[in-house]
């Protein structure tokens, strides 16, 4: 992992006192609101619905058990005992005094955390991969770029006050894992000539109320000219973007407005201005930053231990649990293990403070001190030995934390919805919980196979609703709740928009919605033709039909 | 017979951000049932007075009137999103179930409590 120097600890104490000093002054009267406002975000404390709410940044989602150590600390003595992963591989706490603010940042400074670039129209924290560095499909770990990318990007003093907030997502292995074409850049390794490396560059990708799939501005840059490729890129943005209209605001409605070719041509232009000039990270550095990511020293484990195998045979809860939540490692004799926070009855992403020191103590026992949160609200294990996997799942079980299985349709993306959020029209954990209910066999929910369920409270899609296998919208119909769906969307190598099927329904009916569509997929399917490929197969008219043909 | 709807000032609370309603001319309550009710433009803009002088005590933060259903016993918001503001009440509830051991259907998370709330 990334070890702070103490320039980057001096930078968070000093940026800390000035915070401190700055809700002083608020709270003697001597900033307004108004004024007051913007320099709370720029430190990631929001007001909601309730309560402040702070979203701690976890720069591509990278924490050691020390630092989740520090978030459940936070939880307990500052909130309400629990915090939330958001689906931008953060956590935010709801429950926040202003008047503990100061304390909290320092808290986290303590465990070279802070909340800076979690809100405000800056380059927001970075996300990638989360199996970074341990997944076999690997072709370099994006940790290191994106390490790059946050050392460049903090308080970046040209891109401090950009039209809008901007999202940049990196992945280094031939999955995408991250998102990446629902970013405002996003960034996929790819293998060049002679044995070189770099980025497929795509840009102009997001959701919100004009979701666009991004569209790629060079199939091949090599990685030593990231940095100033990027540079020029922002500078582009920064400069056509529309300040006019918080609407038009994000780069994707540039890039679409002029199209990408012309985009392309200002970003070239740009770029060719500068590169070779001092943009681009020098070699050492890299090699310095490289060299914080090394792969842990894995003692050798046996590929496949005798006792896992007997108990996979005779345990049938602890067979579906390594089916669903086990991938792969690069090394042999090792695993990738995510823990779900999304069994029946949890919203979706919350953990307590418990639940948080018992899979920190995991980490620290059986993978090398290492975690991942990931953009679909859960947490991973990146470095865990098979001989490992039944003491592993024995203490996820005594936290309650073995009964939700990854990318069956209980695993939610789900927003904080109107239970906590002052944007959303409707809430998103309610819907969520009723669908988990009615899903919550998991040999059911098995059978169905893949499929990727995401809940949003409004327009502004934190809840990935768009790019839902199955996507739920919140909306405000005459000052009642209701739901829109969508069908067909994804985030991954094929990353596609949804497609709406039709009206809103009240939020009593949208599980038997669900119901109806996961039914009329099961009848349509061929052999195990997973969701996805049966909607591209058949479009969505069979699933209107089916929900709406009787009206 | 038409529905008498009254007002309310609703803020959150500066140190902390808690939801408040303007109680008497100077305090501020967490509980929904002893706001000081409005009836019509000239008695809100009362209320709304009251906020603003709140704001300049650093008190509370973007305060606003609300429309409230009251029959004497109770006072209940017209909007879900005030109703949520007005219970204090999250997905925390789910977290008290599992500590004490009770049912996660029996809180009044679940989708078909809130309904009834809401309706």
């Amino acid at each position: 992992m990334y070890a702070y120097d103490t320039f980057d600890r001096r930078f968070l104490v000093d940026r800390n006192a000035e915070f401190r000093d700055q809700v002083d002054r608020r709270l003697a009267g001597d900033l307004s609101e108004e004024e007051f406002r913007p320099l709370r975000l720029m430190n990631g404390l929001y007001l909601q619905l309730h309560a402040y709410m702070l979203r701690v940044a976890i720069p591509y989602g990278v924490l050691s058990s020390d630092q989740l150590r520090t978030l459940a600390r936070i939880a307990r003595r500052y909130d309400r005992g629990f915090g939330h992963w958001t689906t931008r591989q953060n956590m935010q706490f709801n429950w926040i005094r202003l008047v503990d603010a100061p304390d909290i940042l320092d808290e986290l400074a303590s465990a070279d955390m802070h909340a800076l670039q979690t809100s405000g129209n800056c380059i927001r924290n970075v996300t990638a991969d989360p199996l970074a560095g341990a997944a076999h499909d690997e072709i370099e770990d994006p940790r290191i770029w994106a390490e790059a990318i946050r050392q460049w990007s903090t308080l970046h003093p040209e891109f401090s006050f950009l039209p809008r907030k901007f999202k940049i997502a990196v992945t280094g292995a031939l999955e995408d894992r991250a998102a990446v074409a629902f970013h405002d850049i996003g960034l996929r390794m790819v293998a060049g000539p002679g044995g070189t490396k770099g980025f497929r560059v795509l840009v102009g990708g997001g959701q919100g109320r004009t979701p666009y799939v991004a569209q790629e501005i060079r199939p091949f840059l090599e990685e030593a000219h990231l940095m100033s490729y990027l540079e020029a890129i922002l500078r582009v943005y920064n400069l056509h973007g529309r300040r006019d209209n918080i609407y038009k605001a994000r780069i994707k409605i540039l890039v679409n407005a002029i199209g990408i070719d012309a985009f392309r041509d200002e970003v070239e232009a740009e770029w060719n201005r500068i590169r070779g000039t001092t943009y681009d990270l020098p070699a050492a550095e890299f090699d310095r930053i490289r060299a914080q990511f090394r792969m842990p020293a894995l003692r050798p484990q046996p590929v496949r231990p005798a006792a896992l195998e007997a108990r996979k045979a005779s345990d049938p809860a602890f067979a579906r649990w390594a089916r669903r939540n086990v991938r792969p490692h690069r090394v042999p004799g090792y695993a990738i293990v995510t823990v779900v926070f999304k069994e029946p009855g949890r919203p979706p992403g919350d953990a307590t403070a418990d639940e948080m020191d018992a899979v920190a103590a995991i980490a620290e026992q059986f993978s090398q001190r290492e975690l991942r949160v990931t953009y679909t609200q859960n947490v991973v294990l990146p470095h865990v030995a098979l001989a490992d996997l039944e003491a592993v799942y024995a203490g996820l079980a005594a936290a309650g934390l073995v009964a939700g299985h990854s990318d069956l349709i209980g695993d939610i993306i789900a927003c904080p919805g109107l239970d906590y959020c002052s944007l959303a029209n409707a809430r998103s954990i309610d819907i969520a919980e009723a669908i988990t209910d009615r899903f919550a066999d998991p040999e059911r929910a098995e059978a169905i196979g893949p499929l990727r369920l995401n809940i949003s409270g409004c327009i502004n899609a934190c809840g990935h609703h768009h790019a839902g296998h199955i996507g739920i919208l919140g909306v405000d119909k005459k000052g009642t709740e209701h739901y829109q769906l969508t069908i067909g969307g994804a985030g991954d190598d094929e990353a596609a928009v949804g497609t709406i099927l039709g009206p809103s329904f009240p939020a009593e009916d949208v599980p038997g919605a669900v119901e109806t569509l996961v039914e009329t997929y099961l009848a349509m399917r061929r052999g195990d033709e997973p969701f996805r490929a049966t909607v591209a197969r058949i479009g969505s008219e069979p699933f209107k039909e089916a929900l709406y043909g009787h009206r | 017979m038409p529905r008498l709807v009254h007002k309310i000032l609703t803020a959150n609370r500066l140190a902390d951000g808690v939801v408040v309603y303007l109680a008497d001319a100077d305090r501020w309550s967490e509980d929904i049932s002893a706001a000081l009710l409005a009836f019509g433009a000239e008695e809100t803009a009362e209320l709304e007075r009251a906020g603003v002088a709140a704001v300049a005590s650093r008190l509370v933060v973007a305060p606003y009137a609300i429309e409230v259903d009251c029959d004497g016993e109770y006072v209940r918001p017209l909007s879900v999103r005030e109703r949520i503001r007005a219970s204090h009440r999250t997905t925390l509830a789910f977290h008290r179930e599992r500590e004490t051991g009770a049912a996660a259907s029996a809180v009044d998370g679940t989708l078909a409590a809130t309904q009834e709330r809401a309706a």
